[in-house]
């Protein structure tokens, strides 16, 4: 059974983001004009995208405590494991990259990246996608295309914010199906 | 880690703003909560970030726990 993090990445950010392809799909014309706009809205599309990716990371790391917290029966010892967890984390303010996301779930004492690029070949590409859906967001919010720009072209299409799209898609359940594993693991109980 | 709803599917039964004590034992931590986190929690319970009140910004840090384990402050 999926994780509720899980549940809300595909049911309200999947919907926030199909409402960005909506107006995507709403920007009529051919000329000029509507290539501005489409280009606003992808670039929107791209930070929506790091930001709902990074809303689900984080639910899932403030999930993944509340189980293994659950297991420590003393409050005064359940407060601090569970300060400690979220210390400082870098989901709470940084970008959803994987060297923040391997950062937070690195607490749980597991090799996060190892873990998820072993589960699937398709992964180091997915994995690649991430970074370069990262990039763009910085790029976008800073107003600094350099670090993206392409043989001069700093246009994102919206076949590119697909692609992220996919990749997320896909690591959220990598990501909610590895983490689960690590959870029983630490608790000793069998994988559901 | 299972779940059958979305965070937005239920009344919120702690909201930002809110003055809490958490129980640990022989200590009261007073707190305000600074996030509804959503029903992310052990069984769908509600999660929140609280920050203590009584503290200087620059030595406290939020941190999540279960609404449940809260007390409201009349």
């Amino acid at each position: 059974m999926p994780s509720r993090s899980l549940v809300t990445w595909r049911i309200d950010a999947a919907r926030a983001l199909d409402e960005i392809e909506g107006a995507h799909r709403a920007v009529g014309g051919t000329g000029r004009g509507r290539r501005f706009a489409t280009q606003q809205i992808n670039q929107a599309y791209a930070v929506l995208l790091s930001s709902q990716f990074q809303w689900f990371c984080r639910d899932l790391h403030s999930e993944a405590v509340d189980e293994l917290a659950g297991a420590i029966t003393i409050p005064m010892i359940r407060h601090v494991f569970r300060t400690q967890c979220v210390a400082g984390r870098k989901l709470d303010f940084g970008n959803p990259n994987p060297g923040n996301i391997g950062s937070d779930f690195g607490r749980f004492t597991m090799d996060f990246w190892p873990l998820v690029m072993n589960s699937d070949s398709r992964n180091p590409r997915r994995r690649a996608s991430l970074e370069a859906l990262n990039r763009w967001r910085n790029a976008i919010a800073h107003q600094d295309f350099k670090t993206v720009l392409t043989q001069g072209i700093s246009e994102l299409g919206l076949r590119e914010v697909r692609q992220w799209r996919t990749a997320c898609d896909a690591f959220a359940h990598e990501f909610d199906r590895v983490v689960a594993a690590h959870v029983d693991t630490i608790l000793s109980r069998p994988s559901k | 880690m299972a779940a059958k709803h979305a965070k937005s599917s239920r009344k919120a039964r702690m909201k930002v703003g809110d003055r809490v004590v958490l129980h640990l034992g022989p200590q009261d931590i007073f707190a305000e909560v600074v996030e509804d986190r959503g029903f992310i929690g052990v069984g769908g319970r509600q999660l929140v970030g609280i920050r203590r009140t009584g503290v200087s910004e620059e030595l406290t840090q939020s941190y999540e726990v279960p609404a449940e384990e809260l007390e409201l402050v009349k």
